[in-house]
């Protein structure tokens, strides 16, 4: 039976609306409103966006406003956002940061990395410190939007695990694994426009695991006694390694003609992979949904195990090992986000995690449904008596 | 190097209130009551939601 819930559900009773650029006139107009809203009941706010972006500085306080708590502690109002037409640039960031994103269908969501106008003439000097702000920004955004979006993405991987058996039935190379059956089955879901930053994030990723196997390997087992500069220092030596040994055969290739700017790209990458590794909330993901990414088996004897505590620690211990592909693979596809113009539609976006739900796409599976499907109601001895009555009634009528 | 893993630590010592660990068991309840169903296969889940919607929209 399914019931309708309200942290799924779009009302626009209990609304506001981001039409236009987000900019400093928007937060005057809708500050008001999303005050009174939550001033009322702390029920889950609709924000509607149809906006071409606009400040990131403005995104951010509107994010702060509609997160904020009340005198009582009570905790945010909980925030479902809905694209209806066109969420670009920090638009599409909004978008995705509700606890609920709806996609309209034939909505258009357009990611881009950070971009900024000089009025002042550039300097070489200038140059290089935008370009280190631009970067930093880039990145610190792609960290944001991993936390954003990760249960989205996480959930679509289980979900697609269930086909991975055909996706490896009609590929050529039936060994492939579960990263590569995953990679597979969401190409196959995608636009072209979409594919592209697909095909961005699997060129970062594969990128990532060279450097793993040279960096990580070589320093794994003594970074734990390491200060962070040491770390650094090491994992910048062993790059400088594998830049020199991978560009042997070129008789032109140097540090001072591209090659530095290859060794920061590759140091900033490095920090990418240990950025996916790191995360703490791969133990709470893991005891919501880590039963459904272990065999049948292991769960039962993970369930076995009485005390909590333990129980979390080997659901933990097994999940990370099966997850670690993704996740490094998740802050290659993030970073890709961020570069060039990436025009999605509302499906694009739902399987790339960045929405929850297309508006009546009855067969792209969401957590609406899992929180909606409430078991039939047992009937008791008067309800079916009641039943009884109705039918005998419509029968006589009849 | 930040660390990210402290900065989610830090994020996620904020202290949650009385509604929200409620939301998140009946959260937690809902996939729960679904893996004991259909155990890791959501496929056939989804399937079962879509047959649920038919019969509703029939009627």
């Amino acid at each position: 039976m399914i019931v309708p819930h309200p942290y799924y559900r779009l009302n626009p009773a209990r609304a506001v609306h981001i039409s236009g650029i987000i900019n400093r006139e928007l937060l005057s107009r809708i500050t008001p409103q999303i005050l009174k809203l939550q001033a009322v009941s702390r029920n889950p706010i609709t924000v509607y966006v149809d906006s071409p972006g606009g400040s990131v500085d403005g995104m951010e306080t509107l994010l702060r406003t509609l997160k904020l708590t009340d005198q009582d502690s009570s905790g945010p109002c909980h925030i479902i956002t809905a694209v209806t037409q066109r969420a670009a640039s920090a638009a599409a960031d909004l978008l995705s940061s509700g606890d609920y994103a709806i996609a309209y269908p034939h909505s258009a969501i357009l990611y881009h990395g950070m971009r900024t106008q000089e009025s002042n003439p550039l300097t070489v000097e200038s140059t290089s410190v935008l370009a280190r702000i631009l970067r930093r920004s880039n990145d610190r955004y792609a960290l944001e939007l991993a936390r954003k979006i990760d249960d989205r993405f996480s959930f679509r991987f289980l979900f697609a695990r269930n086909n991975f058996d055909e996706v490896r039935t009609k590929h050529p190379n039936q060994q492939l694994s579960d990263l590569q059956c995953f990679i597979e089955f969401i190409d196959g879901k995608l636009s072209k426009e979409a594919r592209k930053v697909w095909q961005r994030a699997k060129e970062r990723h594969g990128r990532y695991k060279e450097l793993f196997t040279t960096v990580v390997k070589r320093v794994k087992g003594e970074i734990a006694k390491m200060s962070v500069a040491q770390a650094e220092a090491a994992a910048i030596k062993a790059i400088v390694e594998f830049e020199v040994k991978a560009n042997k055969g070129d008789p032109d290739w140097s540090f001072r003609g591209g090659g530095l700017e290859r060794l920061t790209d590759d140091f900033l990458l490095f920090h990418e992979y240990l950025t996916g590794f790191a995360s703490g909330r791969l133990q709470e993901w893991s005891a919501d949904w880590g039963k459904f990414i272990v065999a049948p088996e292991i769960a039962k004897e993970i369930d076995a195990i009485a005390d909590e505590k333990e129980r979390s620690k080997k659901l933990n211990e097994t999940v990370g090992p099966l997850l670690e592909p993704l996740t490094s693979f998740f802050a290659a596809f993030c970073h890709a986000l961020q570069e060039g113009e990436n025009e999605l539609t509302a499906t694009d976006a739902y399987w790339l995690g960045l929405v929850d739900e297309v508006v009546g796409e009855d067969d792209l599976l969401c957590l609406r449904h899992m929180e909606e499907d409430k078991p039939d109601p047992v009937p008791t001895e008067n309800a079916e008596k009641e039943a009884k009555q109705s039918e005998e009634v419509t029968a006589a009528g009849a | 190097m930040s660390n990210p893993a402290t900065e989610h630590q830090q994020e996620d010592a904020t202290p949650k209130s009385a509604r929200e660990k409620e939301r998140e068991n009946e959260f937690r309840e809902a996939v729960n009551r679904v893996y004991k169903k259909y155990g890791n296969n959501l496929s056939a889940f989804l399937r079962d939601i879509q047959k649920q919607k038919e019969l509703v929209k029939r009627g």
